[in-house]
């Protein structure tokens, strides 16, 4: 049945591009549309290049090359995310600009997220409500699905193999015409996961595999040069069991219809209209499904040349159909928003973001942010910005905090946040290299963070119970040398952060007050080198992660680890086709190492791919 | 408790300072009776690392945390621990920690606490989310509730496993079909097991053949035997899982020698699952989130001993002294365990491992 789902599909979309007619430009889509109204906000975005050699789920992409702490339950199992020492649920996960966190968990499984289905990754730390919406307080990964390829026609495919019984196959068709460009994308995953854990008598086995399948398919079609109409499609089915032999079975599947119109040269309308279907089994019969209906409304302006301004709405619409809800709901919330930015000077830039959400039941906070970058030097070959940015943001509470039976709590609040932070950002380059630093120190306050407790009658319910303080430092530093055929590139990423509890407010003893919040490490970073050399290509990876506290009264500390991965790749160029062969050796020290308590990952293994694409 | 000799305090107190200034490497000192008096307590962690952990509250009222690890070189228990039972071996007193989450049992020595074996699941999954643990001479037998996704279904295959203790090994599984098994206790040379799914108790003889069915009430639960060799069981009733309201049990009293349910006081204030009872001179004491009630099984009176400020998850007292040790209901953070006087006045307040559910007294 879905090999028949897959073929139709493909034969829809070369159908439709039959009928293509060349009459303009080949289409250019920008990877982060936002960025202009992140004015003072710490970007980080993948390097496209690795990220186009990797298949690994994104949690263990994240955990190697920025500095973001990954909350990984076992190889692939199910991954969250801690950004600037914040919770899982303090990170929104945009797809195309839609938030796709699970509504009734109000996170995303970073695990269940594979590097393959998108063309472009970034991480926005920090406060982005503004932006984004609920949950963006610690930041927001931005997955962009579809950036099309300034060539003709591409076919890839890929195959890689590796330990514990790994297979991937992959498979992609782009097409870029001067009208309508299109992409599919299709791709399976096994993984036994059969991999030696500690144990009492030395090593036992794991044994938890997964098997995924995913197709995902991108359309941008420019009518002419007022019209543009994107359709992006994703669907992904992963199978799991989980450690106790539970099994995890999780279907996804997001729709959305993106059209664009712009007029009198500089004004833009867009309307994206989206449908996600997110159904969850555990075991055999408990299960969860949660479908929204979406639509994002913006239109945006360029007053003179300095000064733009887009004003927009966002509606959802839930629907839930969860075993613990004993009946089915259903959830509006709207939201409106303003986000400006303006180039006051020659060297000043300022944004002002404006956002405020109206959803039945409780209130969700005003989300203002500003910021701006001045730039201390400008000349050709160097840059000097310093960079300021406070905000607001606001995580909505779940689903499942509102409805879950028993212990589901009408009256919860939204949490909120307030953070500040500056920073320098130091650029320089010449013929043969460039250099990029950028240093950026923040404060944030999240309260109202919302603690499932045990009630008077025994229930487990939610309640707006904890304020959280953290602090910290992130560095990062980027340099690219270019020797005749040799490029280099190297990426430093470093964050130190410290989250206290400030107050537990149901706590009278005050017994968690100064306790570091757990699974936060102090320091994080990672390095990577990069080197390519005509047609062959290496890449050292190295990160650590620091010590963590497990528990809330800091009693039980994880011990840091550093790993360090390894990548070889030759590529072969035959006329317009090329043969990649990719060799990844993860955790090349062999090191035992675990980023959640008992939930240990593999040792050293290994990845071998062949990939052969053909251009025209 | 207190009133402790002041010789095992010192030598207590002696070896703790040695364990905390030894350096890492140094080999761990083989301690014998370090464990032989004082209060185990367990520590059941949270599902989601199966970081369930072993204290001890030793007669100086010292405390020490995670014991197991500290005993055998940082081994871990790495589990959700379901229970923990002694047993005699020859005339050695030994442990069986059940865990799920990773499902094991673990068997080490009482006194040193040093790890001696641990039976795994195995292909032929020998355990499979296993509960509780009874010695019969030379045999353990071990409840499993069975594949987790039929356990909760209307025919759950749970089994109970039956450990050769001479050489720790494991020997057999006995089928429980449409059963989801909970407690297991042994009196009188026989095996009494609660089918927490039905209202029943079945009983084994030594050899683990199955001898009769003794109905009970619904949801029969954890089971004790009391200073007269009668077993206790908490039957759960029919709880209301939709709106969780507050839950009454009967409590029974079965004669091992005749299997006879001899006495039967309704109306006992417990959990909806999951129900922890302890035993004490003619009371029992039943836990209900912050409360715990005290039976008189004299009269079969039901009276509220105290309203505690957090919520409780387990609960022991004392033979020696019917002192009350409470264990605080949270997994998020290590657990406050209180030791209570009889009357219920708070004695001395601890901080162990995460979601504590039981004490052993030695």
């Amino acid at each position: 049945m879905k090999k028949k789902l897959l073929m139709a599909y493909l034969l829809g979309f070369l159908a439709w591009q039959a009928k293509a007619q060349d009459s303009l430009e080949r289409i250019v889509i920008r990877a982060y549309p936002y960025e202009k109204y992140a004015v003072g906000a710490k970007i980080w975005q993948a390097d496209s290049v690795l990220l186009s050699q990797n298949t690994l789920p994104i949690s263990q992409w994240l955990s190697a090359y920025t500095p973001a702490y990954l909350k990984e339950y076992g190889n692939g199992l199910f991954g969250s995310i801690a950004l600037r020492g914040t919770g899982a649920g303090h990170t929104a996960i945009l797809w195309n600009g839609l938030n796709i966190n699970s509504a009734t968990l109000g996170e995303g499984d970073f695990a269940n997220i594979p590097t393959f289905a998108n063309a472009s990754v970034a991480l926005q730390m920090g406060n982005a409500a503004s932006l984004y919406g609920s949950e963006a307080i610690g930041g927001a990964l931005l997955l962009s699905s579809f950036e099309p390829s300034e060539l003709d026609t591409q076919i890839s495919f890929k195959q890689e193999i590796g330990s514990f019984g790994r297979n991937f196959w992959g498979a992609e068709v782009q097409k870029n015409t001067q009208k309508i460009a299109f992409k599919t994308n299709v791709y399976t995953f096994n993984l036994k996961n059969n991999y030696e854990i500690p144990s009492l008598t030395g090593n036992t086995q794991n044994n938890t595999p997964i098997n995924y399948l995913g197709i995902s398919q991108d359309a941008i079609w420019q009518i002419n040069n007022k019209h543009t109409i994107s359709l992006h499609h994703w669907y992904n089915s992963n199978h799991r069991t989980l450690e106790n032999g539970a099994t995890l079975l999780d279907n996804n599947l997001r729709l959305m219809l993106d059209w664009e119109h712009t007029f009198h040269s500089s004004n833009r309308i867009t309307a994206k209209f989206a449908y996600t279907n997110d159904f969850l089994r555990y075991n055999l019969d408990d299960t969860t499904q949660t479908r929204r209906l979406a639509m994002i409304l913006n239109y945006e302006k360029q007053l003179k040349n300095n000064f733009s301004v887009r004003l927009g709405s966002q509606t959802q619409y839930f629907l839930m159909n969860v075993d613990a809800y004993q009946e089915k709901k259903t959830e509006l919330r709207n939201e409106f928003f303003m986000f400006s930015q303006w180039q006051a000077t020659y060297r000043l830039a300022l944004h002002l973001n404006l956002r405020q959400g109206l959803v039945s039941g409780y209130t969700a906070p005003f989300t203002p942010a500003l910021g701006l970058v001045y730039s201390l030097q400008k000349t050709e070959n160097q840059l000097l910005k310093w960079k300021l940015q406070i905000s607001r943001a606001y995580r909505l509470p779940t689903l499942n905090s509102r409805y879950w039976q028993p212990g589901g709590n009408p009256n919860i609040q939204a949490e909120n946040s307030l953070s500040t932070e500056t920073g320098i950002i130091w650029e320089k380059k010449n013929q043969k290299s460039k250099l990029q630093a950028e240093a950026t120190f923040f404060v944030m306050q999240v309260e109202d963070w919302i603690l499932w407790q045990p009630t008077e009658g025994g229930v487990w319910s939610p309640e707006n119970l904890q304020n959280v303080f953290s602090k910290g430092a992130e560095l990062s530093v980027i340099y690219q040398l270019k020797i005749k055929d040799l490029l280099l590139n190297s990426f430093l990423h470093y964050t130190f952060s410290e989250s206290f509890i400030t107050t537990i407010k149901n706590d009278q003893t005050g017994r968690f007050e100064g306790k570091i919040l757990p699974y936060s490490p102090k320091n994080r970073a990672s390095f990577t080198l990069f080197a390519n050399y005509r047609q062959h290509s290496l890449s050292w990876n190295t990160h650590f992660t620091d010590t963590r506290f497990s528990d809330l009264a800091n009693q039980n500390k994880l011990k840091s680890f550093i790993i360090s991965n390894l990548s070889l790749s030759r590529s072969f160029k035959l006329q317009s086709h090329k043969l990649s062969i990719n060799l990844n050796i993860n955790n090349l020290m062999n090191k035992t190492y675990e980023n959640i308590q008992n939930q240990y990952m593999p040792k050293r293994n290994y990845q071998l791919s062949i990939q052969y694409i053909f251009n025209k | 408790m207190k009133k402790n000799k002041f010789s095992i305090f010192i030598f207590v107190l002696f070896l703790a300072s040695f364990v905390a200034c030894k350096k890492s490497d140094d080999p761990a000192p083989i301690i014998s009776g370090k464990y032989e008096k004082g209060v185990l307590v367990i520590n059941e962690g949270n599902f989601s690392e199966g970081n369930g952990s072993l204290s001890f509250l030793f007669p100086n009222d010292s405390l020490a945390n995670g014991i197991f690890e500290n005993e055998n070189g940082g081994l871990k228990i790495g589990g959700t621990i379901q229970s923990v039972n002694s047993y005699l071996s020859g005339t050695n007193k030994k442990l069986a920690v059940v865990t799920n989450r990773k499902d094991q049992v673990i068997l080490a020595d009482a006194d040193s606490l040093n790890f001696m074996a641990v039976v795994y699941p195995e292909a032929d999954k020998r355990l499979d989310n296993p509960v509780s643990f009874a010695a019969i001479g030379e045999k353990g037998f071990v409840s499993n509730w069975g594949d987790i996704n039929q356990a909760f279904g209307n025919y759950p295959k749970g089994f109970l496993t039956e450990i050769n203790l001479k050489n720790n090994t494991f020997s057999r599984k006995i089928a429980l079909d449409g059963v989801r098994p909970q407690d297991v206790i042994a009196a009188n040379n026989k095996l009494y097991v609660t089918v927490s799914n039905g209202s029943d108790i079945y009983v084994y003889d030594s050899n683990g053949n199955f001898l009769k069915n003794i109905p009970v009430e619904q949801s029969p639960d954890k089971m004790l035997i009391d200073k007269n060799g009668k077993i206790w069981v908490i039957c759960n009733n029919e709880p209301d899982y939709v709106n969780f309201t507050d839950n009454e049990g009967t409590l029974l009293r079965i004669n091992p020698e005749t299997d006879a349910v001899e006495q039967s006081i309704p109306n006992v204030p417990c959990g909806s699952y999951n129900s922890k009872i302890a035993y004490y001179n003619d009371k029992i004491y039943s836990l209900r989130d912050k409360k715990v009630f005290v039976i008189d099984t004299t009269n079969s009176s039901v009276n509220e001993l105290i309203s505690n400020d957090f919520s409780l998850y387990g609960i022991g007292v004392n033979p020696n002294n019917g002192d009350l040790y409470l264990g605080e209901y949270i997994f998020a953070s290590s657990s406050r365990v209180r030791q209570l006087s009889k009357e219920g006045d708070l004695i001395r307040e601890y901080l162990v491992g995460i979601g504590t559910n039981g004490f052993l007294f030695f």
